[in-house]
């Protein structure tokens, strides 16, 4: 029996661009009704405030707003918070008047590890679902490229015809030169990255007729929003 | 400032509490490897062999979410809920039907009425090493009775409309998940070399 011999190459950067890192590209606002607010990150002491300290009695307005450039430096140089700063993000606000009740600062929170594959042939790393498992004979199993084709296969050694699967040979031999096939493994290199990612969520809720009612606006970090109501 | 989270592996013989935000024993985790031992990083050691018979399964898996966040003492957000858990639902290429040439990924119920084990009834992965591991479905403790003895649950249900729903491990503090524990099954038909890769997700709510 013929081992599959490894062709070995040293293995490539990957080099995918991790767009969702977890940043934070909101943060929210109270407002009071005496004109005060407070702020989840106090601009000048950088502290933290948490939804438990808003003051829902004297709250007229609720908002999430893209943190400014110096903040979001501040926070992440002076207090290691992972948050950005995207002037392009539009800023979203509930008015809230003494029937309603603010949902606010609730965040729902994605991590997903992901692996990627490196195709020899495309010279390219795609995300795992771009590959097949394929068994090509003899107990052999190899990833194959959607994007190309590419896997490990068979091969003459003296007429270079490859095959994908022992079944194409007669026996381990070349039909078309009766010569020994040999393995020929391919190299798809693995490695990972971690996403993670957050939908933002804004509303309010009110009791009509004994009947709780929410409204929500369901905020992606790119600043599409969908409106739900339950 | 609001929580900061990983996906954590234990392993070892038991935890401790190491501090407020991270169980000692425990180790923060990209990817993991199904095998035939404790470790959160085997490489290609101790891989799960092929049975000449039945299922072969792997040492169980032991995974959970830390929230870290501590701002003097106190943490940096509300509360944190609605922790959930799933993958794509098509495991390793292959669909929820059981054949003796599947790998299928099971986990166990949990010690509640939501999936999911607490790190007080955690239980160190054991097996013969290098040959297999023992069913996380026959261990009493995260299982009951009826559910062992229909079997533990297959993950390929495991996907969105059927998530794992994993709750808070401590109310007081809401400073971990509870555990998924979960193990690959090897059938004796399934062919040799590495059967690809699952990505799993988790997902929680959180009033910062």
């Amino acid at each position: 029996m013929h081992k599959m011999q490894d062709k070995k190459a040293s293995k490539p950067q990957l080099n995918q661009p991790i767009k969702k890192d977890g940043a934070w590209l909101w943060m929210w606002i109270a407002h009071y009704n005496d004109g005060t607010s407070l702020p989840q990150y106090d601009p000048y002491t950088l502290k933290t405030h948490l939804f438990d300290e808003v003051n829902q009695n004297k709250l007229i307005k609720f908002g999430l707003y893209p943190f400014p450039t110096t903040l979001a430096r501040r926070l992440r140089e002076e207090k290691g918070i992972n948050v950005r700063s995207n002037i392009f993000l539009p800023k979203y606000e509930v008015n809230i008047d003494k029937n309603k009740r603010v949902i606010g600062a609730l965040t729902t929170n994605y991590i997903k590890n992901t692996l990627y594959i490196y195709c020899p042939k495309c010279n390219q790393w795609y995300v795992n679902s771009n590959f097949n498992i394929t068994n090509i004979g003899d107990n052999v199993k190899t990833y194959k490229c959607k994007t190309c084709g590419t896997q490990s296969h068979w091969m003459c050694k003296k007429c270079g015809k490859t095959f994908n699967h022992l079944k194409e040979t007669n026996d381990w031999k070349c039909p078309d030169c009766n010569t020994r096939v040999a393995g020929n493994r391919l190299t798809f290199y693995e490695d990972s990255t971690q996403e993670k990612w957050r939908v933002y969520k804004l509303g309010y809720q009110h009791t009509i007729k004994g009947i709780n009612h929410k409204t929500i606006m369901n905020i992606q970090e790119n600043g599409d929003v969908e409106i739900t109501y339950e | 400032m609001a929580a900061d989270v990983y996906v954590c592996e234990m392993n070892g013989a038991s935890w401790t509490l190491a501090n407020q935000t991270k169980l000692s024993g425990a180790s923060v985790s990209v990817t993991a490897r199904y095998c035939t031992m404790d470790s959160a990083a085997p490489g290609d050691a101790n891989p799960i062999p092929i049975p000449t018979s039945a299922w072969n399964p792997s040492y169980w898996k032991n995974h959970y979410l830390m929230f870290s966040g501590s701002n003097g003492g106190t943490y940096d957000f509300t509360y944190v809920s609605s922790i959930r858990w799933y993958c794509d639902g098509v495991l390793f290429g292959w669909s929820a039907q059981k054949t003796s040439g599947m790998v299928l990924l099971m986990d166990a119920s949990g010690d509640g009425s939501a999936y999911g084990v607490t790190s007080g009834n955690y239980d160190q992965a054991t097996g013969a090493q290098g040959t297999s591991g023992a069913k996380i479905g026959e261990h009493s403790a995260w299982n009951s009775a009826s559910s062992q003895a229909s079997g533990v649950n297959s993950l390929a249900n495991a996907i969105t409309v059927d998530e794992r729903k994993i709750e808070p491990n401590d109310t007081a503090g809401f400073v971990w998940s509870k555990h998924l524990v979960h193990q690959a099954w090897v059938g004796s038909n399934a062919a040799s070399g590495n059967p690809g890769t699952e990505t799993y997700t988790w997902v929680w709510d959180e009033v910062s």
